[in-house]
């Protein structure tokens, strides 16, 4: 290498490549744009000669080929030129340093020459520049050439930066509009596969198959697959539909019921074990879920297409009664208890809430298995009721869909689990954990207002109602029904609360029943019409036949918001019992007033163990809910039953109304005889009749004295304060029993730092309010003030009165009316 | 089922359709081998393999598109021209109902 190539070197990098690039690009650009996706000819031959979703899928995906290959064309060709210019100066810079290389040598070469001059000249007059001159020029001119070479460098590093820079933004160039809602980035490809959905599904198909195959390679058969082998599978990113959709492809539905079964097998007493086989079952549920769920690809028709067939096969499947045959591992798995237990297993996934149809499938087929006498807590996490109650809570506005559904001839899911499952399901654990869940779900639905789930909240009453009338029978099997309808309380009165119109109905229910109807709804009577109101509520009870009360719970929608109304006096006795405002004559006048509070506390009883529960747990806003529950209650209780009230005092005062201007109109009437005034006794009584006549008869009739309203009004304000200050006491009782305070600011330590009075029961805890002294009670106060939840509870319970209060004052007019209840001997249940 | 239909006409498209995902494949395979070599700055370089990454795949998806709709105008052409009852049944399922 020479020097001047060593001191000057050319640039990193030839134009050829470069030259050679971009002729491909160009090539490449002309074709793309000369495909008949990017001209469209394909859109406008296919438009009018189809139709249907596949057709507007298909024409998408041309129209997204179309705009990106028309600008993958246009940036490929702009990318093309960037490098084009890049490669011109390149060359340019390549041919000036080549230059400056030559100006070196020839530089070098002139100095050799004229220094050897020099030397041989050296001392002569003719000498010329000396050597020192000479190096002088070399190192000027040299010192030049570089200064040109770096410039030259510098020159194209900038090009070569620049056109970086050009690619960068060629690159980031969206090829299509970003779809509303996302924002476009990345690189074309990123952009392009957007707006090409099928394309990009049928590639990742492809790899998807690879990878799934990877992973079953060198696994026994799926009969004999314990937790061991089960690595492959847990690397798999199941929610890729791609991924999802090559497992179920691989293993079929049996392939995935046969796993599931050998996995739930796996000895708990194995930890690790036990940890694989959980993460497979996530993995495999997932793919399951994904597989069935027709919006993971929700823009590829095919995928649609194909979740339709997945879940039809699945179907079948769960339908399928007999078990697993695993002989040796021993016990039977049904079809439908391995799915829910996949499903059951990937729920925390975040994957979406599983369809209605796949819903409707389990439950159907659980309700089956079931009438068969299936045990579901055998295999933990696999009772399909279980997920699908869960699974609607996830979307509870939706849940009507699902749970008006018939899972027998005739009968809903609502109807099934409120009315019939606590009945015969042996397993009376899984029952009631299902029973909780349904219970929370209808407290969710009872506060919409969509009509759909006000007719919800209308069938789950009517269901109930059928429940409780059919369970008025002593038998060991009754009581167990009894005991599992005791489940639904809470939500029964959040439907009561959401539904004033119906409480005010449920409160003015008189006592009085015939006995016939009674005994019928008892299925004791022995007349004909008890008979066949025995037969009817037998056949609801046990033969699945429709439920007796649920058309009696009516709709009604007035253009506002929807409400509902019952119609029928024993459906209003039953629910009125369930939430434990049975006790008719607790309603009724007495000397104290209306006992409505006893029965508001049993009613509020889930309500307490809530707060207590959400004190210990330090959940202010379960505390928060709770508490406002049990005081809207209250509040509704309270002003119904005074509204009851005045309803009958307005009757009384009516009464005496009417009585008195009988006497008056007696006064004006009575009249001795003449011939008895003449007589001594005559006169006496003439005069004491004249005395009568002219006084008010208020004042020798004391009952016409009576100002019932006005009496009640008084009487009714009174027990609504005292009702109030009751419900308060109670509540702060229930924060003291929850010590629910850290040690240190408990009561004890406070109580040495400020010596009075002890309030506590000796245990840490305060004494009732109610047994408390004037001064126990003030010192206690005065703690109280350093803990929270006792004024949090106090706010909640006062806002939740208020509620109730506002509530019942807003209630519509009752359906079942004062003169209605003559009927009742007739009314028929 | 749709009576206005024209198979000839469908496969026709699938046809230049076909045509398509093969030119496209064919340029895949150009760009892929592509490249140039060092160059100063060393960026540079690297944006030039990235773009070429980048249209390989962008091309290789075209081709893909060009693919699936050759098939699915394919399974229409035969479904309409009602030679493949198969096709039509799977015409019906990918539209969801029949027409």
């Amino acid at each position: 290498m020479s020097s001047a190539q060593v001191a000057l070197p050319l640039p990193v990098g030839r134009p050829g490549p470069f030259h050679g690039l971009v002729a491909s690009l160009q090539v490449a650009a002309d074709r793309i744009a000369h495909t008949c996706l990017a001209h469209g000819s394909a859109a406008r031959d296919l438009a009018p000669s189809w139709g249907g979703a596949a057709w507007r899928a298909a024409e998408a995906e041309l129209h997204g080929a179309r705009i990106g290959a028309h600008a993958l064309s246009e940036a490929v060709s702009a990318a093309a030129g960037v490098l084009h210019g890049y490669a011109g100066h390149l060359d340019a810079t390549i041919t000036a340093i080549a230059g400056l290389q030559r100006t070196w040598e020839h530089a070098e070469t002139r100095h050799r020459r004229l220094a050897g001059l020099a030397a041989a000249q050296a001392g002569t007059p003719e000498s010329g520049p000396t050597l020192a001159e000479l190096d002088l020029d070399l190192s000027q001119e040299r010192a030049r050439l570089r200064v040109r070479h770096t410039q030259l460098m510098a020159a194209l590093t900038e090009a070569g930066a620049a056109a970086a820079a050009a690619l960068r933004v060629c690159r980031a160039t969206p090829l299509t509009a970003p779809r509303p809602g996302t924002s476009m980035s990345g690189d074309w490809y990123e952009g392009l596969s957007a707006s090409l959905p099928m394309s990009v599904h049928s590639l990742r198909t492809v790899t998807a198959t690879e990878t799934v195959a990877a992973a079953f390679a060198h696994t026994p058969p799926l009969h004999e697959w314990s937790s061991e082998d089960v690595a492959g599978i847990v690397r798999l990113d199941t929610a890729d539909p791609a991924i999802a959709s090559a497992l179920m492809e691989s293993l079929g539905i049996d392939g995935l019921t046969l796993l599931a079964t050998r996995l739930a097998k796996t000895d708990p007493q194995d930890p690790s074990g036990m940890a694989r086989a959980t993460l497979a079952l996530a993995r495999l549920g997932t793919a399951l879920r994904v597989a069935l769920d027709p919006q993971a690809w929700a823009d590829d028709p095919r995928w649609v297409s194909r979740v339709q067939e997945t879940t039809a096969r699945w179907r079948a499947a769960v339908s399928e009664p007999r078990a697993t045959k695993d002989l040796p591992t021993g016990f039977p798995v049904l079809a439908v208890q391995a799915q829910t237990l996949l499903l059951h297993a990937s729920r925390d996934g975040g994957t979406r809430p599983l369809s209605s149809e796949v819903l409707v499938s389990l439950a159907t087929a659980a309700a089956a298995a079931e009438a068969d006498g299936a045990i579901w807590t055998t295999v933990p996490g696999s009772d399909p009721m279980a997920l699908v109650v869960a699974e609607l809570d996830r979307q509870a506005g939706e849940a009507w869909r699902v749970l008006m559904r018939d899972v027998s001839p005739e009968v809903s899911l609502l109807d099934y689990l409120v009315a019939r499952r606590g009945r015969f399901l042996d397993d009376e654990r899984a029952a009631r954990a299902v029973a909780i869940d349904l219970d929370h779900l209808m407290s969710v639905v009872s506060t919409r207002t969509d009509r759909p789930s006000v007719q919800l909240a209308g069938a789950f009453l009517g269901s109930l109602a059928t429940a409780v009338v059919t369970t008025e029978d002593v038998s060991e099997g009754a009581l167990q029904m009894s005991r599992y309808l005791t489940n639904f309380r809470p939500s029964l009165a959040a439907v009561l609360l959401a539904h004033p119109a119906l409480i005010t109905t449920v409160l003015q229910t008189p006592l009085a029943v015939d006995s016939d109807t009674l005994a019928a709804m008892k299925g004791w009577g022995s007349g004909p019409v008890a008979r066949e109101h025995r037969e009817s509520a037998t056949a609801s009870a046990f033969d699945l036949s429709p439920p007796t009360f649920s058309a009696r719970v009516w709709l009604v929608d007035d253009g506002s918001e929807p409400t509902l109304h019952l119609d029928d006096i024993t459906t209003l006795r039953s629910l009125l019992g369930l939430v434990g405002l049975a006790a008719h004559d607790q309603l009724t006048l007495d000397g104290d007033g209306v006992s409505i509070a006893p029965v508001l506390a049993r009613a509020t009883a889930p309500d307490v163990d809530a707060l207590v529960a959400s004190l210990r747990s330090h959940d202010a806003e379960a505390t928060r809910d709770a508490a406002t529950r049990m005081g809207a209650l209250y509040g509704f209780g309270i002003t119904a039953a005074a509204m009851l009230q005045s309803d009958r005092a307005a009757t009384v005062d009516a009464q005496i109304e009417t009585q008195r201007a009988v006497v008056q109109a007696l006064q004006n009437v009575v009249r001795l005889p003449a011939k008895a005034q003449a007589t001594p006794i005559g006169i006496v009584a003439g005069l004491a009749l004249d005395r009568l006549m002219s006084e008010d008869p208020a004042t020798f009739f004391p009952s016409l004295r009576l100002h019932a309203i006005h009496d009640a009004n008084v009487e009714q304000a009174g027990y609504a304060a005292a009702t109030r200050i009751e419900l308060r006491l109670r509540a702060w009782d229930v924060v003291s029993e929850s010590r629910c305070w850290s040690v240190a600011a408990g009561p004890e330590a406070w109580l040495r730092r400020h010596p009075g009075p002890d309030f506590t029961d000796g245990a840490g805890r305060p004494l009732s309010l109610a047994a408390m002294t004037s001064d126990q009670r003030v010192h206690m106060l005065q703690w109280a003030m350093s803990v929270p939840e006792y004024g949090r509870i106090d706010a909640a319970i006062r806002a939740g009165f208020t509620t109730g209060q506002d509530l019942a004052t807003a209630a519509m007019k009752p359906a079942v009316h004062l003169e209605q209840l003559a009927d009742l001997g007739t009314a028929q249940p | 089922m749709d009576l206005r239909c024209d198979p000839a006409t469908l496969e026709s498209t699938a046809a230049t359709l076909a045509a398509d995902a093969e030119s496209l494949r064919a340029l895949s395979a150009l760009v892929r081998g592509g490249g140039v070599g060092p160059a100063d700055p060393s960026t540079l370089t690297v944006e030039v393999d990235q773009l070429l990454a980048d249209l390989w795949a962008c091309l290789g998806l075209l081709a893909t598109t060009a693919d699936v709709l050759t098939s699915g105008v394919g399974t229409a052409a035969r479904a309409y021209a009602g030679a493949d009852e198969r096709a039509r049944l799977e015409l019906r399922s990918l539209n969801g109902t029949a027409r």
